[in-house]
């Protein structure tokens, strides 16, 4: 479903400030994988993600998604494909503009955007009930503008907008880092239940090791630009915090004691 | 100053502000909805002027002519949106760009700098053979057209392409990742702006009986003033098109509150001093209000809060 072929990224080259981001990635999604990334900061787990969106152009390497070939399509032509979900909650919604007519704009998403009117009545209902899925009361507010909504709701409601029409990749990129813990497990329960119900192939960056041992069938964690390490099926399942701070270590070496913290 | 001699401007103000009203929804696209301060309006809204007036200068039908008008206003913001999403200028800048380039055109357009239109034909000549004033004939017809405009508006952004370019203002990045162009939605909001302007430009000129290529010069700051004045008396409320009306009501009233300071002896001269003044005011005037009313919730919970203690 996704494809990355040695893509790298350098951010300010040939500047005192020059980054090498990503490093001769190479990871092929199958569809309806759910794979957590997990990485100190500045491993390159952000990056990779806003490479994938087409946020930023890559310098080399190829991105193919479900067979096309996007590494030189703009970030809007990608999000035909892709669903994504914001560390920033303010980021995934329009926040002047109602519940419903946020859902109807995602709703659209890779369609060409007409003189048809915004929302149809059907699609309300349809809404009504999507909604009612979430539990957090939302389906009696479609017509509440999403700036009046808490952290926690704009997550939730920017995680169905991510998801209504079901994208061939769905991006998650720490989209519960900035909740309280209780508002940020609801939500990480709302986004298993989607994500396995509708076997939808997913990438979620976190910084929670426990949380990315339970979630998905695979697992990877990054460093300085690279992927050092790649577990699915049942070795992931016998994973344990310790074994990743283990490999996380092997892999840092004097560093690990600064990033330590950062990973929990 | 006599009770008619008012009533009479008032009227005239009336008119100005239903005319200049379409100007003021056009900057509403481009300062509320896409949330860019788009200075082009002041050249697109003398382009309309310059379009119309040649047009009937020449004997052409004064419909064809706002209709003209309304299309050039158009090219010259698609001109500015060009600028802004293309070539990555700077909005202010953008609109400057095209603003100091509109002026020239517009010379061009009119071969010298001010057009006289007494003896063409007019928006008002059905009116002649009635026994109503050209003043009144023209508030009718603006009033059906600004009618028409706010139809045309509430129309427009309640399709999926509007909703889009509403979004846009609000959020691009939430826009683009549910796969819209923002380049194309910008394009089209200052397209469509700049084609309300010069269609309010083509009007103007129509009822004052002149295209000058200094008319448009402050015409931002008095479509900010209309929205401003709307938003204030309207405080926010009700749907799209209560909004659209309030732009249409602050018009009407910047346009009365003018006239009754000119009455009162104001100089023309100061006229734009005023404005600014005016606008700086109802823009800064709901951020004072909210700090003052913190201040005195702090200091009433504290004084609570202080003496429990």
């Amino acid at each position: 479903m996704l494809k990355i072929q040695n893509v790298s990224k350098t951010f300010n080259i040939g500047t005192i400030n020059e980054k090498k981001a990503l490093r001769n990635i190479n990871l092929e999604l199958a569809d309806g994988d759910f794979v957590t990334i997990i990485g100190g900061n500045g491993a390159g787990k952000s990056t990779l993600m806003n490479m994938i969106a087409g946020v930023y152009p890559i310098d080399c390497g190829h991105i193919i998604i479900d067979g096309h070939d996007v590494s030189l399509d703009t970030e809007y032509r990608r999000g035909a494909y892709i669903g994504r979900v914001f560390q920033d909650p303010m980021m995934g919604t329009a926040s002047n503009m109602a519940i419903e007519d946020n859902l109807a704009m995602a709703k659209r998403r890779g369609q060409k955007r007409t003189l048809r009117w915004g929302i149809t009545k059907e699609e309300k209902a349809e809404y009504k009930k999507l909604l009612a899925t979430l539990g957090l009361g939302l389906e009696e507010r479609m017509t509440s503008k999403v700036g009046l909504l808490s952290g926690g709701q704009r997550q939730a409601l920017t995680l169905l907008m991510a998801t209504v029409t079901k994208p061939k990749v769905l991006l998650l990129d720490e989209h519960t880092a900035a909740l309280d813990p209780a508002t940020s497990a609801k939500v990480l329960k709302i986004t298993n239940e989607i994500v396995t119900s509708q076997k939808l192939t997913t990438m979620m960056v976190t910084h929670d090791m426990q949380e990315a041992i339970d979630l998905g069938n695979r697992l990877i964690m990054m460093f300085n630009g690279q992927i050092i390490y790649d577990v699915k099926g049942e070795e992931k399942k016998s994973l344990k915090v310790a074994d990743l701070l283990k490999k996380f270590e092997e892999a840092s070496g004097s560093e690990f004691v600064n990033d330590r913290m950062l990973l929990k | 100053m006599t009770i008619t001699s008012l009533l009479l401007a008032l009227q005239g103000a009336f008119n100005q502000g239903i005319l200049w009203s379409v100007m003021a929804l056009g900057v509403y696209i481009t300062f509320r909805l896409l949330d860019i301060a788009d200075l082009t309006v002041d050249g697109s809204f003398a382009t309309g002027g310059a379009v119309c007036a040649v047009i009937l200068v020449n004997g052409g039908n004064p419909i064809v002519a706002i209709l003209a008008a309304l299309l050039a206003g158009c090219v010259a913001g698609w001109v500015t949106g060009f600028l802004l999403t293309k070539c990555h200028i700077p909005a202010i800048l953008a609109g400057i760009l095209s603003q100091i380039g509109l002026y020239s055109i517009n010379l061009r357009i009119m071969g010298k700098s001010n057009i006289p239109l007494l003896a063409t034909k007019s928006l008002t000549d059905w009116a002649t053979n009635l026994t109503i004033t050209t003043t009144q004939a023209s508030i009718i017809v603006g009033v059906v057209i600004v009618i028409l405009v706010m139809i045309g508006l509430y129309w427009f952004f309640g399709t999926e392409l509007g909703a889009a370019i509403r979004a846009t203002g609000n959020n691009e990045q939430m826009v683009r990742a549910v796969g819209v162009n923002t380049d194309f939605t910008k394009i089209v909001g200052t397209t469509l702006s700049n084609g309300l302007v010069a269609l309010s430009g083509g009007l103007v000129a129509q009822q004052q009986g002149f295209a000058d290529v200094k008319m448009g010069i402050g015409s931002i700051v008095i479509g900010l003033a209309s929205i401003v004045i709307g938003e204030v008396l309207f405080a926010d409320k009700g749907n799209f098109f209560v909004h659209l009306l309030s732009i249409v009501v602050g018009s009407i009233i910047y346009r009365i509150v003018i006239a009754i300071v000119l009455q009162m002896g104001l100089s023309t001269d100061d006229l734009k001093l005023l404005t600014a003044i005016v606008v700086g005011i109802a823009l800064a005037v709901p951020h004072f209000v909210n700090k003052r009313k913190q201040m005195a919730l702090y200091k009433k919970l504290t004084s609570e809060v202080d003496k429990n203690a």
